[in-house]
């Protein structure tokens, strides 16, 4: 089968990659773009750590075609940092409260607090935990990632507010 | 009872430290297993029939052969019970040749299952044992003679060919049915093959090197398996095995190096 050219805007690069029409995002983000920070758990849209944004909205890359990101941005765990690597403040906070253990569903929980944040800036706990339900963390550090979350949107709050 | 320490007093306890991994691990930096890409990996594919029950006639590899960097085929050491010597898998050795790439042999669907099922034998027997059909095949069927410049990668130190090579030449000698196509002594085969060292004794280490020479010896690990090397190093480097250290790096890496055109 023939490869196909994708382009797209990962990270806020412009990427071009050759890819099969049956590459999912996840295999091209990982193999032909080289950005091993989502992961693969279960391949099958259950575990959530291969989660990123496309245009701003949480996707399990796992069951996405890498064709389907045409002419659109996707954002990793890599591009979740500023470009100054200035850590976003959910990585501050999951740094500080020590959220990850084994660390393999941090990357897909952040992305989906992330986009929780866009959406919601102040969300109750229940919101922080629908938010977070597409991920598992085999470790079963549930709570202090709902702490994290919550010191963040606070930190993220009163820096707009300060603006 | 006032010079009793709190828990604040002692160094570490009760205070938060700081997990020194949680910044790559939030920045997605941290790799995982299966997210390292060492400089030169290579990796594996599997051809399979497009035609159930077909016989091989011709394998067109050329598209495969146009991808930069394939070094290997990776073949079973019979094929659904066909020996290699078989005719109807000459034009993949042929083709094997052609191409320049050598072929790992590995054991499977192994010989007389039927009776090794009881303490693993099927692997610590059954696979030694296939290897050495399936050398015997590629040297009495006179597939090493038609095509001289094809290279064969034997596993678990060539399995039981290094101990019963010279019975194999006794056959060879008195026994019309062991010398049809094979134009040499089995001896002088020994080199064309090249054996891993998955043989977990040092001293029959160094006999298949004493046998075959250290050129023609590389390192084996089995790697994920139970039945591999935990430090596949330590058996090169086993003093027992009194490998001086120019024969050490051909065993750890040169006489791969050559064989994968790894340079």
């Amino acid at each position: 089968m023939a490869k196909h050219v994708l382009s797209c805007t990962i990270n806020d690069q412009p990427v071009e990659v050759l890819v099969q029409p049956y590459t999912t995002l996840l295999d091209a983000l990982r193999e032909d773009v080289g950005l091993t920070g989502p992961k693969e758990g279960c391949g099958t849209g259950d575990c959530g750590a291969c989660t990123v944004h496309v245009d701003g909205k949480v996707v399990a890359s796992c069951l996405m075609l890498a064709m389907q990101v045409r002419g659109r941005k996707v954002r990793t765990i890599e591009g979740l940092a500023a470009a100054d690597t200035t850590l976003h403040p959910l990585q501050d906070t999951f740094v500080r409260h020590g959220v990850p253990q084994c660390g393999f569903c941090i990357p897909g929980v952040l992305m989906a607090a992330a986009a929780l944040l866009e959406e919601k800036p102040r969300p109750s706990e229940e919101e922080i935990r629908y938010g977070i339900a597409g991920n598992l963390c085999r470790c079963t550090g549930y709570t202090k990632m709902v702490a994290a979350i919550t010191e963040a949107a606070g930190t993220m709050a009163s820096k707009r507010s300060a603006r | 009872m006032s010079t009793m320490k709190t828990t604040r007093d002692v160094k570490g306890v009760g205070v938060s430290i700081p997990r020194p991994d949680g910044p790559e691990k939030v920045t997605g930096r941290v790799q995982y297993v299966a997210d390292i890409q060492p400089k030169g990996l290579l990796h594996a594919k599997l051809l399979r029939s497009p035609h159930a029950h077909a016989k091989i006639v011709s394998i067109d590899t050329s598209a495969a052969k146009a991808l930069p960097g394939v070094r290997a085929v990776y073949m079973g050491t019979n094929v659904n019970g066909r020996n290699l010597s078989d005719p109807a898998l000459f034009p993949v050795f042929e083709r094997c040749q052609a191409l320049g790439l050598p072929i790992g042999l590995h054991p499977f669907n192994v010989n007389g299952a039927e009776r090794l099922r009881a303490y693993y034998l099927t692997n610590l027997l059954g696979n030694p044992y296939d290897t050495g059909i399936a050398a015997a095949h590629l040297i009495f069927g006179g597939v090493l003679d038609r095509l001289p410049k094809l290279q064969v990668i034997l596993p678990h130190a060539g399995g039981t060919v290094p101990l019963v090579w010279g019975r194999l030449q006794r056959g060879q000698k008195v026994r019309p049915e062991a010398n049809r196509a094979a134009r040499k002594p089995v001896r002088a085969y020994l080199r064309r093959f090249t054996y891993d060292t998955i043989s977990h004794d040092p001293g029959a280490l160094r006999y298949l090197i004493d046998t075959v020479g250290a050129d023609r010896v590389m390192l084996g690990t089995d790697f994920c398996f139970d039945m591999g090397y935990e430090k596949p190093l330590d058996i090169i480097r086993d003093r027992s095995v009194k490998l001086s250290r120019a024969d050490q790096a051909k065993v750890i890496r040169d006489n791969a190096a050559r064989l994968l055109r790894l340079r």
